[in-house]
């Protein structure tokens, strides 16, 4: 075997309730440069929630996150996404009433340069900026063959698109490591093929590590080099996919109780 | 590129062309028009362009960051009550003590407004900052009741500090200001909204009227940015609130009721959230319309609420419905080749 990548996300013992319900109990994860990491698990096991965490809306009981060494549990999201950690949304939030454009220029806004001085008497500094925002954002969107509906509310384009587009929101926020809530959830097989390739290709291009929720084995199975298994909170099983698959107590989480043999989305 | 860069490097300029060429179209206003048409008329249109730097403001607060914010008459009081005390204690008595010929005299007094209208704003903005870091952290409806309490606590304050009249209202400031004045304001509010909210800044503030969680995990700093328009918004408001006083030369607190909060609310909200043109045409509308149905006599309040209701039931995402007017529309299109 090589040897394992440099860690890049590291969750250390990490726990959440909410009121008396444990919703994440001591789980740590590591997620290595360029590596795809899958996040498995049934309804309610907890996966969302460890997003949550890892991205600042809740604060993490006990544990530690450190990106790349430094500890960021506790920061605000914009914070930590200014550190370099980007997610999506498992029902998509993008900003619906805002272009296609603007939703990518948005997220780009950290990198603007311009002061509120500039912006209020227009000058040309924030000119200049503006056009390279604008250049920048329309490449991304190139990328992501979103180009023709640049101009396009959000909340009008069709769903495969939308889900296409918070990934390329996320990107351009220039992050080290991508977390995508179930990005295929509600596509057809076809669409779900394609948009795994994307990602795969992305994370080539971009040198990304990617964590990625997603509920159907099969997807995971095709794309990912490890996989964590989450179910009622506690992490029950982690390995290559081809292990996970034959893993028993992961057999059982998936089939053993009647109601979440559903786990398809 | 080098193109690119010459267009780039005259939006300044371009920004302070539009703007001389609109104040010397303002000044030539007064001059003639304004004058003709005589003190009532000239009232109206001084409160339309009062009312239109109130809508504007808020619009930003409420329309572009989706801020419920319903104390902006207090803001407006603040700036008001502070600009007049300025010039009514120091700069006028000082004014007043040198012995100057009427152009100097004249001219040293529009320095004088300047600087009151400015302190006026500045007040407003700090009670904005100071106001807003904690409150903003709240939500709909939660921020509304802040922030009308908080108008309210300003209101009360004023009414019981005797220095500045009290309960009897605040008499004998110097009429400083007319129509010039309060279009110049009007129109460097516009100005510098437009410019704001068609930049990075005012994108990160639609992103997080939108979805406000989004924009914090795309790394907007969203409480900065909350903080940042309710000041700016405080600030014109505190301008409007000086200019006020300075044309009535009389406040009452009265006149800075939750109620007056309201009405710019509705200004904003009829004209369209997010939408400049909106507000614009709704404060103007909205300031002539309960003078135009004095007709309609002791049905003219119902009158005009009922006509509101009708506006909003027709039409519920305002006038403009969050875009802007553009040449366009009336102007015939020029034809590609
Ligand atoms: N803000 C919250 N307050 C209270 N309970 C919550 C909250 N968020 C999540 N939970 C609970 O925590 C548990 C884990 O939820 P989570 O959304 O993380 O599951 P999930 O693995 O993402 O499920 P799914 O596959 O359905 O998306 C669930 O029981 C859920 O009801
Ligand atoms: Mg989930």
């Amino acid at each position: 075997m090589t040897t394992p990548p440099e860690i890049v996300l590291e969750l250390t013992d990490i726990c959440l309730s909410f009121g008396g319900l444990k919703a994440i109990k001591n789980v740590s994860l590591t997620v290595g440069k360029r590596e795809l990491v899958g996040l498995i698990g049934p309804n309610g096991a907890g996966k969302t929630t460890l997003f949550n965490m890892t991205t600042g809306v809740y604060c993490p009981d006990q544990g530690t996150i450190a990106l790349s060494g430094q500890t960021i549990s506790g920061l605000p999201p914009h914070e930590i996404n200014r550190r370099g950690i980007a997610r999506t949304f498992q029902n998509i939030r993008l900003w619906g009433n805002m272009t296609v454009l603007d939703n990518v220029r948005a997220a780009l806004h950290k990198t603007a340069r311009a002061g509120l001085w500039q912006i209020i008497a227009a000058s040309h500094h924030h000119a200049r900026d503006e056009d390279r925002l604008r250049e920048y954002a329309r490449e991304q969107l190139a990328y992501f063959d979103l180009i023709r509906f640049e101009n396009d509310l959000a909340k009008n384009l069709p769903y495969g698109e939308q889900r296409r587009l918070e990934i390329a929101r996320a990107l351009a926020t220039n992050p080290t490591v991508l977390m995508l809530d179930e990005p295929v959830a509600g596509m057809n097989t076809g669409e779900k093929v394609h948009l795994m390739e994307l990602i795969k290709r992305l994370q080539a291009d971009r040198r990304l590590s990617i964590l990625l929720i997603e509920h159907d084995m099969k997807v995971v199975m095709g794309i990912c080099e490890r996989v964590a298994v989450l179910d009622y909170g506690e992490k029950i099983a982690e390995g290559p996919p081809e292990a996970i698959q034959k893993d028993p107590r992961v057999i059982e989480a998936y089939l053993g109780a009647p109601q979440t043999t559903a786990a398809t989305n | 590129m080098p193109n690119r860069l010459t267009v780039s490097a005259s939006s300044t300029q371009r920004t302070f062309t539009w703007y001389a060429l609109y104040a010397l179209v303002i000044m030539l206003l007064s001059r003639t028009v304004v004058g003709w048409v005589g003190a009532y008329y000239e009232q109206i249109l001084i409160f339309i362009g009062i009312n239109i730097t109130l809508a504007v403001s808020l619009n930003l607060v409420l329309g572009f960051a989706g801020q419920f914010s319903i104390g902006h008459a207090g803001f407006m009081a603040l700036g008001g009550y502070s600009s007049a005390a300025l010039s009514y204690f120091v700069l006028n008595p000082a004014l007043m003590s040198l012995p100057l010929d009427g152009m100097l005299h004249a001219v040293l007094e529009n320095v004088a407004l300047a600087i009151v209208l400015f302190a006026g704003g500045i007040a407003a903005a700090i009670a904005g900052l100071l106001v807003g870091i904690p409150t903003l952290r709240l939500r709909g409806d939660y921020l509304a009741i802040a922030t009308l309490g908080m108008g309210e606590i300003i209101r009360v304050v004023i009414l019981n500090t005797n220095f500045v009249g009290g309960a009897r209202g605040f008499t004998d400031i110097p009429r400083w200001t007319g129509f010039t004045w309060v279009y110049l304001i009007a129109g460097a509010c516009v100005l510098v909204v437009r410019n704001l909210i068609a930049s990075t800044s005012g994108r990160a503030l639609t992103a997080l009227r939108e979805d406000e969680d989004a924009a914090a995990a795309m790394g907007i700093n969203t409480t900065r940015h909350k903080v940042m328009a309710f000041v700016l918004g405080a600030f014109f408001a505190g301008m409007a609130g000086g200019l006020l006083a300075h044309y009535m030369q009389y406040l009452h607190t009265n006149s800075f009721t939750f109620l007056r909060s309201i009405e710019i609310v509705v200004f904003v909200v009829l004209g369209g959230g997010g939408s400049i043109t909106g507000s614009i045409i709704a404060a103007a509308v909205l300031t002539v319309l309960p003078e135009a149905l004095r007709v309609a006599q002791s049905w003219r309040m119902v009158s005009y609420s009922l006509l509101l209701v009708i506006m909003m039931l027709t039409r519920p995402q305002g006038l403009m419905g969050g875009r802007e007017f553009h040449w366009s529309w009336i102007l015939p299109r020029r034809k590609q080749a």
